[in-house]
Order: structure tokens, then C-alpha cells, then sequence
């Protein structure tokens, strides 16, 4: 009798087994993502600091010594410093205009009843599945005719078309999201249309114009058919300078360095945003019922 | 403050006619509520008197002024909704301010006023909060402030009350009242909640799948119910058919599956011959003793302890009928009971 009162019930035994089975696959996936993400950046660093004296190869694990004689390569042989420039350049042209092309699209896409909306929205991420080589391929064709290739204003438009997608995507959701109440509570208490962008919509949609914000910055730096169909030789960015490490002179250390100064900026402005988008509006905006 | 007038509005979405032909003048200062069944219609009406949906047929006024083609931004009235609706992003005092400052008031009196709402609903001090440090009862009241901070000519409430927990919503409608009356505003609420209705208003609309089904203060409503869907949606009744087989001067001899009833008909006293459909309320059926004038034996089906009182599902000869006993008595499943009920408790129905 006395056994028995003590013994666990089997619903919580197997409650708990359930638990901590969820524990292990958690902490299982964790590493695997760690190892994903985090190894390849790993080897990056490690092939960028290659001494090219002492060549990293087979059996060491490690290379035998580390220096900056990569990174001073670059610097120093490639047109690093314009690419970069001209990528930092171009990105927040491609976010303006994308941000500029894609508020009323997702507005309406978001907010209005319209005829065929599910193919209007699929037509719109086309870009999105589409090879970017076979956009560049065609896509040049009409550039060169509009004079826009070898052109700033044309890597712009290019590096847009690319970045609209995401732009379009995630700005529709969030106007989705708003509550009708709020925008008729606005208007209701006297708020023209002015206003309402102002001070209701724009607010709200922060978080998904934020998000937006970082895949079109990003597809832009990161975009390199495109650019290199219609933008080299008079335009080089960073994705254009790495793929000439790659191919037939595959230079790994070299490709490694330029990895790295494509990739931590982005990674940067990734923690930075995520930093902003700590307060979830749309989520409060629910109330608590 | 306005006197708010409805002429024959119709609203129709797509091939659903959502409002049919609804009149309704609501006096300055008066509160009047549209209670209905979810789909009746009462919600739709509030939007189109705000402005947020245009009527396909009929007119609103305020006052002697036309509002049809006024947008909702110019309509001066003010809204509750039923999810607050507060502005997210806003702290409390600008979700307060935000209307006075599209009524372009000078910033001094803006704060004057703000500072008076804040006081009267007993929201000092949390000025600096957004919306969601707040619990729900303090969101709803948050969302009266910025109502009624604004001087709206129309006070317009939908269902205001029903994500707030029971004992809060009594508290609230309470609330609500008190400062309506002292503010004078000509106010519509829509609620569901017959409760509500009854303990709020100065005159409830019932509205049935887009029509009036009949207007009155709370005690007509309840003690008069105009038609059996009235009767039916307002508190429990017992509602019969019955054929008139005498009368009298005032009164008639109703033939009922379980005996012979007689009720006080007043002036619409019915012929006899007629089939008439009719209602009492639970709380009507009393205990019978020697001399009183109608009987109803009757058998108990359930007893429900409701704390306050039994709830009793009857049995009269295949006739179900609903009795409210005192908390004190006991019934069993099977009991024989025998009720009288007062010649006055009938409701003729249309």
C-alpha cells in the first residue's frame, strides 16, 4: 500500500520522458545549425589567414601559420575598395527604390478586395524562383537597348527587381495584419488619409518594413548575375570580385577573404535589426483578451 | 450633442441584405440599444450611422443635417469598438490625445482635457503606458477616454463589453451609464447580451436578421414583448398556441393541450375561434392554491439548482414549460406540481 502511494503516476513518468526526449532534439538541432552556419564561416577566417609561405594541405588540421598576407592581397591587387563602395552604394538605392515601388503594391495586395489576388501575389515572387542567370541573360538584352547597361541608374533597377519580391512580400503581410478596427478607430476619430500613413500605418508596418528592409539590402549586396550580365567591366562589386577567385583560377584564400567582407556586414546589420524589432507591435495590437 | 434620425436604411453585401428597412430616431442625450442574435444586423447599422459603410437605400441625419455623403472623419461621432482598438504604438495619453489633435485643439487644451478624461475614468498616472502593459479592463476604459474626450455628438458602442470577464462587464455598463448621463451624450450600443441590454439602456431596439422587431424601454421589452422572437430573445418564456373558446368583457377562455387558461386580453382582446400565440415568463408559474383560477398540473423533468433559485423543466400533457421555484423548495425528476398563473401574465404575440 505504502509502495504504491508513492510510486509516480505513469501520466506524469511519460510526461517527462516526452520532456526531456524534447530537451535532446532541441540541443541536438542546436548543434547541427551551430555546425551548419558556424563551420563554414570557421574555415572562411581560418583560409583567409593562410600564410602563403606555409600552404594549408593535407594531413594538418590546421594551417601552420596564420597572417594577414590574404587580406593585404586583396586590398592591394583588386578593386576591393571601389567594389565596396560601389555595393554600399547601390544596396540603399535598390532599398529606397524597392521600399518606394513595393508600399502601394503590398497596400493594395495587403488591404483591398481585388479580382485574382492569389495570382497577382504569385506573379510577384516570380523573381524570387526564377534562375538569376536566365533573368540577367534576357533581362540584358532590354537593358542595353534602354541604355541602361554599364550604367549606375540600370544596376539599380536590376538590383531592385531582385530585392522587390522580399520588399512586396513581407510588407503585405504586415498590412494584413493590421486590424481593420484601428484604421476605422483612426478615421473615426478624424484622421485623413495623410495621417493614416502617417501616423497608423507606417508605425505599424515597422517590423515587416524592417524585415524587408534587410532581405532587399542583402539580395542586393549578395546579387551577382545581374550585375556582372549588365554592370562589369565599368561596375564591380563585391560578389563580381569573388566570383573571379572562383571558376577556372580557383584562389581559395583569396575567395575566402572576400567571403568575409561581404558576409559580416550583413550579419551585423542582422543583429542591429533584430535589436529593433524587439517590441512586436502587431502582436500587441491584439490586445489581451 | 445630437439627435440621431434613421430613415428606411437599407445595407445589402452582395445578395445578403444585411439591414432591411430599419427607421429609428434616437432623442439628444437618450441611450438607445440595438440588441440582437449575432447576424441581425445591429452591427452593420452602428457602422453605417459611423460613416464606415454607405446605406444602399434610406437617409441618416443628425440633428436636421443629411450625413450620407459625410466621410466617418467629419462625422463627429465617436466609436468603442469591441477589440478597443487602441493604437499599439501609441502610450496611453497619445491614444487619448490622438483625436483632439486631428481636431486641430491647442496643445494647452489638449492637456487640459486629456488630464479631465484620465481623472474621470480613474486612469492617472498611467499616461506613459502602451496599451499592452494594460489589462483588459484598463484597455476598455482607456478606449472610453479617447471616445469621449473628443465631445462626440454621437457616442457609438460595439459590444464594448465582451471581452471583458463577468463580473468586470457589470462593473463597466455601470460605469458607462453613469457617465453618459452626466456627460449628455446621445449615445447607440450594440450588444448581444439581453442583460446588458436591459440594464443600460434607455430604450432597447430588437433586431431580427435585419428588421426592428420592436422598440421600448427595458420593462416594455421584457414585460411586453411585442412578438415571439422578442419574448424568446429577452430573458425565458414559455411561448404557446392556444385557441379562444369564450370570452368575456376583457378577458378570454384559452384551450391549451393540458386544460383551459384564462388571460387578460385588454383591448386587442381576440375573437373566439382564433388560434393565438402567446407567452408568460417562468417566474409567472406559481404555486397553485384552492380559489385561484387557472391550474396547471404539471410534472417535474429536470431541477436545476441555479443558486438564487430552481430552475424547473416542466412536462403538462406533452406541453414543456419552464417554472423558476424558490432556492428552498426541493423537486425531484417525477414530481407532480401544481401551478396557477395570473390572468395579467399573458403576452399576446403577433
Amino acid at each position: 500500500m505504502q509502495e504504491k502511494i508513492q510510486k509516480i503516476p505513469l501520466y506524469i513518468r511519460q510526461a517527462r520522458r516526452k520532456q526531456s526526449l524534447t530537451t535532446i532534439l532541441t540541443a541536438f538541432f542546436i548543434v547541427v545549425q551551430i555546425i551548419w552556419v558556424g563551420l563554414p564561416i570557421f574555415m572562411a577566417v581560418l583560409w583567409s589567414l593562410v600564410d602563403p609561405d606555409h600552404p594549408w594541405s593535407f594531413p594538418s588540421i590546421l594551417p601552420e601559420k596564420l597572417s594577414l598576407a590574404q587580406w593585404v592581397y586583396v586590398f592591394k591587387y583588386t578593386n576591393i575598395v571601389r567594389a565596396l563602395k560601389t555595393s554600399y552604394m547601390l544596396a540603399p538605392c535598390a532599398v529606397a527604390l524597392s521600399f518606394l515601388l513595393g508600399l502601394p503594391t503590398a497596400y493594395v495586395l495587403g488591404r483591398k478586395q481585388i479580382r485574382g489576388k492569389k495570382f497577382f501575389e504569385t506573379i510577384v515572387l516570380l523573381p524570387m524562383i526564377m534562375p538569376g542567370m536566365v533573368v540577367a541573360l534576357f533581362l540584358s538584352r532590354v537593358f542595353t537597348a534602354f541604355g541602361l547597361a554599364q550604367n549606375f541608374f540600370g544596376l539599380v533597377l536590376a538590383h531592385t527587381l531582385m530585392a522587390l519580391p522580399y520588399m512586396i512580400r513581407l510588407l503585405a503581410t504586415s498590412f494584413e495584419a493590421i486590424p481593420q478596427d484601428i484604421i476605422d478607430a483612426a478615421e473615426n476619430l478624424g484622421a485623413n488619409t495623410f495621417v493614416k500613413i502617417k501616423d497608423i500605418f507606417l508605425p505599424m508596418i515597422r517590423p515587416g518594413l524592417l524585415a524587408g528592409i534587410i532581405f532587399a539590402f542583402t539580395t542586393s549586396i549578395e546579387e551577382f548575375n545581374l550585375t556582372f550580365v549588365i554592370g562589369t567591366p565599368t561596375f564591380e562589386t563585391i560578389p563580381t570580385i569573388l566570383y573571379s577567385f572562383l571558376g577556372y583560377n580557383f584562389i581559395r584564400t583569396n575567395a575566402s577573404v572576400v567571403a568575409l567582407i561581404m558576409m559580416i556586414p550583413n550579419i551585423i546589420l542582422l543583429f542591429i535589426v533584430e535589436d529593433l524589432l524587439k517590441f512586436d507591435y502587431l502582436s500587441a495590437s491584439l490586445g489581451k483578451l | 450633442m445630437s439627435r440621431l434620425v434613421l430613415k428606411n436604411i437599407v445595407k445589402k453585401f452582395e445578395n445578403v441584405i444585411a439591414v432591411d428597412h430599419v427607421s429609428l430616431e434616437v432623442e439628444e442625450g437618450e441611450f438607445v440599444t440595438l440588441l440582437g442574435p449575432s447576424g441581425c444586423g445591429k452591427t452593420t447599422t452602428l457602422r453605417t450611422v459611423a460613416g464606415f459603410y454607405q446605406p444602399d437605400e434610406g437617409e441618416i441625419y443628425f440633428n436636421d443635417r443629411l450625413m450620407n455623403n459625410i466621410p466617418p472623419a467629419k462625422r463627429n461621432t465617436a466609436m468603442c469598438f469591441q477589440s478597443y482598438a487602441l493604437f499599439p504604438h501609441m502610450n496611453v495619453w497619445d491614444n487619448i490625445a490622438f483625436g483632439l489633435k486631428m481636431r486641430k485643439v491647442p496643445t494647452e487644451e489638449q492637456k487640459k482635457r486629456v488630464a479631465e478624461v484620465l481623472q474621470m475614468m480613474s486612469l492617472a498616472g498611467m499616461e506613459k503606458r502602451m496599451p499592452s502593459q494594460l489589462s483588459g479592463g484598463q484597455q476598455q476604459r482607456v478606449a472610453l477616454a479617447r471616445a469621449i474626450v473628443t465631445q462626440p455628438d454621437i457616442l457609438l458602442f460595439d459590444e464594448p463589453l465582451s471581452n471583458l470577464d463577468a463580473k468586470l462587464r457589470v462593473q463597466v455598463r455601470v460605469e458607462i451609464k453613469e457617465m453618459q448621463k452626466r456627460l449628455g451624450i446621445t449615445s447607440l450600443y450594440v450588444t448581444h447580451d439581453q442583460d446588458e441590454a436591459l440594464a443600460i439602456s434607455d430604450r432597447i431596439v430588437v433586431m431580427n436578421q435585419g428588421h426592428i422587431e420592436q422598440v421600448g424601454d427595458p420593462e416594455t421589452i421584457y414585460l411586453h414583448p411585442a412578438t415571439s422572437f422578442v419574448a424568446g430573445f429577452i430573458g425565458l418564456a414559455n411561448i404557446l398556441n392556444g385557441k379562444v373558446i369564450a370570452r368575456d368583457e376583457q378577458r378570454v377562455l384559452l384551450e391549451l393541450p393540458f386544460g383551459t387558461l384564462w388571460a387578460f386580453g385588454g383591448n386587442l382582446c381576440p375573437n373566439v375561434g382564433d388560434m393565438v400565440k402567446f407567452s408568460f415568463r417562468p417566474e409567472n408559474l406559481v404555486q397553485y392554491r384552492e380559489g385561484n383560477m387557472n391550474k396547471i398540473v404539471t410534472t417535474v423533468v429536470h431541477a436545476i439548482f441555479m443558486g438564487n433559485a430552481v430552475d424547473l423543466f416542466l412536462d403538462a400533457q406533452g406541453v414543456r414549460l419552464r417554472a423558476r421555484a424558490q432556492n428552498t423548495e426541493k423537486f425531484k425528476s417525477g414530481d407532480t406540481v401544481v401551478f396557477t398563473i395570473d390572468e395579467k401574465a399573458f403576452q399576446f404575440l403577433e
